[in-house]
């Protein structure tokens, strides 16, 4: 008689399928962007928005950026 | 000898392993062998897997159980299995950073931390999942990532936070003793406070970075996630110290002794009500504020302070974009940037390109007076404390940019302000919202991780939240 191995790995895997088939539909579906977004022009917007806000920041001339370089 | 694996075991802490192990009640094989099956059959459950590496470790676990056998003892780590995010390298198997284009990466070394924690006797038993490039470029959804999206093993209709989103729900779910996360700017906090475990951000420059995906070279921090404060101090001991191959090893090591340290009751802790009352969302003030009290009843004084005025999140945003632009160059160029799963994210690197070395350059400034304004902020207290996420989990389906931050006064700033200054951090679990983790970060001088620790240490003697399991763990 044909007798078929199942693991307790195969079992977990069959009872869990059609969850994360589900999950896995939904978060796909919310990845796709709002209709008519244009995420390239958001990216250079927020770009632009943090250089206004440093351009704005007063700064001591003095001031040295916080990285080291160690010889 | 032969003792039966039960759950109290896949939920013990360090402390609690390392006496079954040296009192041989278990071999490190039995134990490695009960974690890593666990991990390879509930880890997909939580889309926490990236890679299972159980034989390497049952032949490490049978070296170390000779040692045991010899009565050679190493440490608290000696013998107790764990994982490790997909960012850093292990020799001969695939590191992924948890993004498409680098599904077949292969390094021919080690990251120093795991080298570290081997020769502390710890079994690397699976790398864990991440959301892809440690999300550099900034993902508007959890699916950001070669895994998929990190499931909360207390909701699985939540994310499990980001972006060490495997190694937090590892530790949740009693797949892992301790887990390694990395941080820039919240990714061990934010899915530390999510998952529910305890999580801590070392000072910038304690741990080598060596083997790990650089994101921004002067903010990366790897570090430990795990079930209890004084397992994290057990950790960062082993893999802590100075590394010539990371260029900003501060040369320092941290060793665990509390002893040498002023009580908690006679710290002064700096908190902002305004945290707790307004920034926190309403579900999660009860407990919060239940939380503050117990941090009230160790006897510490608690001081109302707020962070100095700077634009932290436009700082943190810059910094990385600049850093981010110049390490994934070559993926933008190439054009496989278009294979990662989030749209935003890699509209967010390429437009990365463009930012104005000027613009790097003035955040960087900028971020010379933060760590000034940080210095003197604790010459009168020793702590700072506020939520570390001002809520629980979000649901899988919410866009991550979709909340503008709320503009308070307060600490609410205080991941972008500590990692900016390269402070250390911690995270507790202190209590539920909606039946789902909500916790405390506590940040400190740069190498005070002994302090954070004994605060640690005192609010979770005084209560059990870091002891509470997920229901269908």
């Amino acid at each position: 008689m044909w007798r078929m191995k199942i693991t307790r790995r195969s079992l977990a895997i069959t009872a869990l399928a059609p969850a994360a088939a589900a999950l896995s539909q939904a978060t796909s579906q919310a990845q796709a962007p709002a209709a008519g977004e244009d995420l390239n022009a958001l990216a250079h917007s927020l770009l632009r928005a943090n250089s206004e806000i440093l351009t704005k920041a007063a700064i001591p001339i003095a001031t040295e950026p916080a990285f080291q370089f160690k010889a | 000898m032969k003792a039966a694996i039960s759950d109290d075991l896949f939920f013990a802490t360090l402390g609690e392993l390392n006496a079954k192990l040296r009192a041989r009640e278990i071999s490190a094989v039995e134990l490695t062998r009960a974690f890593a099956q666990r991990l390879e059959t509930l880890g997909p459950r939580y889309n926490a897997l990236a890679l299972p590496l159980t034989k390497q470790a049952v032949r490490a676990a049978q070296a170390v159980d000779k040692e045991f056998k010899r009565e050679r003892f190493r440490g608290p780590l000696q013998g107790i299995p764990f994982g490790a995010k997909d960012l850093l390298a292990y020799r001969g198997h695939p590191t992924t950073w948890g993004a498409k284009p680098y599904a077949e990466q292969v390094f021919d070394y080690d990251a120093t931390a795991l080298v570290k924690l081997e020769k502390a006797g710890a079994l690397l038993i699976g790398k864990l999942s991440m959301v892809e490039l440690a999300g550099g470029g900034g993902y508007r959804f959890p699916a950001a990532s070669l895994f998929g999206p990190g499931l909360n093993p207390w909701d699985r209709t939540r994310w499990s936070g980001g972006s060490s989103s495997g190694s937090g729900s590892a530790v949740a779910a009693g797949l892992v003793p301790f887990a390694l996360g990395s941080e820039t700017n919240g990714s061990i906090l934010s899915p530390s406070a999510s998952c529910g475990v305890t999580g801590l951000r070392p000072t910038y420059g304690l741990v080598s970075r060596h083997g790990a995906m650089a994101l921004a070279w002067s903010l990366d921090k790897i570090g430990p996630m795990c079930r209890s404060a004084e397992d994290c101090a057990f950790v960062l001991q082993a893999m802590s110290g100075a590394d010539s191959k990371d260029p900003a090893s501060a040369g320092k090591s941290f060793y665990y002794t509390p002893q040498f340290y002023k009580p908690v009751k006679q710290l002064r802790i700096g908190y902002s009500p305004s945290d707790f009352s307004e920034w926190a969302q309403p579900a999660a003030r009860p407990a919060f504020e239940k939380a503050l009290a117990v941090i009230r009843e160790t006897g510490a004084k608690l001081v109302e302070t707020q962070l100095p005025d700077f634009p932290y999140s436009t700082l943190t945003g810059t910094i990385i974009n600049a850093e981010m632009a110049s390490i994934f160059e070559p993926l933008i160029a190439s054009g496989k940037v278009d294979e990662l799963a989030d749209k935003k994210q890699i509209a967010g690197l390429k437009a990365s390109l463009e930012l104005p070395a000027k613009d790097y350059l003035k955040a960087m400034r900028l971020r010379t007076l933060v760590q000034h304004a940080m210095r003197k902020l604790f010459i009168d207290i020793d702590v700072l404390l506020a939520p570390s996420r001002p809520g629980p989990a979000t649901k899988l389906d919410e866009a991550l940019d979709r909340n503008p931050p709320p503009a308070l006064k307060g600490l609410n700033n205080l991941t972008s302000a500590g990692n900016l200054a390269g402070l250390p951090a911690l995270s507790l679990p202190c209590g539920f919202a909606d039946q789902l983790p909500v916790a405390l970060q506590v940040v400190g001088r740069p190498f005070s991780e002994n302090m954070l620790i004994m605060v640690g240490k005192e609010f979770q003697s005084r209560t059990d939240w870091h002891r509470q399991r997920p229901p269908a763990a």
